[in-house]
């Protein structure tokens, strides 16, 4: 089980929180006028990398925020956690 | 070897199964309130209350008439006894009238289940991954989490929680930690 240090309440188990997917990806500007693809590419495409990925949580039996974490999708480690607007740590090397 | 027949380790009401070391109580129609406010709200708040909203993560303060509970960054969940919820709540909305705020009587929402003695600690470890050692988890302090994987807010006591359920997990929790108790000798006081 992962420990998720939540920006908020500090580190809990992870069956208190929801996976929100990845991070920081944006819907398109002027909808009304956004391309077929630019709208696919929003909806459906995702990086799913094999390594370090910044993806949203929800302590949904805490706080019931959400925030972001990075996290190593293969060892699980834990980089950083930060809440909504606040500047993005680096990936670590 | 000991003997165990087949039903020495079932609950039997009334009769605790050795030397009693938990007490399980209904706290029945506890007042609560959430309050959502930030900013200047939070001090005005305070002067309502007669003592500062807590904004340490999982903390609570409170004197003899209210109890603060940090929820999160801009919300608490109020405590008091039933017949002091209208005037807090006359109060909440009288100090507030200029500000941004919601305070939403949830007193109905939840249930408060006491678990009191000794051995409370063992028994709700048994469901719950929080670290409940006093000195991350004792009086003054507060935190939510999941019990059984039911969401639960749990708020210390001198010996024991109160442990502030959703109504419609009430009584899964209630026959949860009767079943955990058992081997504690679970009592279940009025």
């Amino acid at each position: 089980m992962l420990l998720i240090p939540c920006p908020y309440c500090g580190e809990r188990a992870e069956l208190e929180f929801r996976y929100g997917g990845e991070a920081h990806f944006r819907r398109p500007d002027n909808h009304l006028e956004a391309s077929d693809e630019s709208w696919a590419n929003y909806l459906f495409m995702r990086k799913n990398p094999k390594g370090w990925h910044r993806e949203r949580w929800m302590h949904i039996a805490g706080c019931k925020r959400w925030f972001y974490v990075v996290r190593h999708t293969v060892t699980h480690r834990i980089a950083a956690a930060y809440k909504v607007g606040d500047p993005w740590p680096d990936l670590p090397a | 070897m000991a003997e165990c027949a087949p039903l020495d380790n079932v609950i039997r009401p009334g009769e605790p199964n050795g030397p009693s070391g938990v007490a399980l109580i209904d706290r029945r129609f506890i007042g609560q309130v959430n309050l959502r406010v930030r900013g200047p709200a939070v001090a005005a708040t305070g002067a309502a209350l007669g003592y500062a909203l807590p904004v340490e993560a999982n903390t609570a303060v409170g004197n003899g008439v209210s109890r603060s509970c940090w929820l999160g960054p801009d919300e608490w969940l109020i405590v008091c006894e039933d017949e002091q919820r209208a005037e807090l709540m006359q109060r909440l909305a009288q100090a507030l009238s200029s500000h941004a705020h919601a305070a939403t009587d949830v007193t109905d929402a939840r249930a408060v289940l006491r678990l009191a003695g000794a051995c409370a600690r063992p028994v709700l470890a048994k469901g719950c991954p929080l670290d409940l050692h006093p000195r991350r988890l004792g009086p003054g302090k507060v935190a939510q989490s999941v019990l059984a994987r039911a969401q639960i807010m749990i708020l210390p006591i001198e010996e024991g929680y109160d442990l502030f359920v959703a109504r419609s997990f009430a009584s899964y929790v209630w026959a949860w930690l009767l079943d955990a108790g058992a081997e504690y000798g679970i009592r279940v006081e009025p």
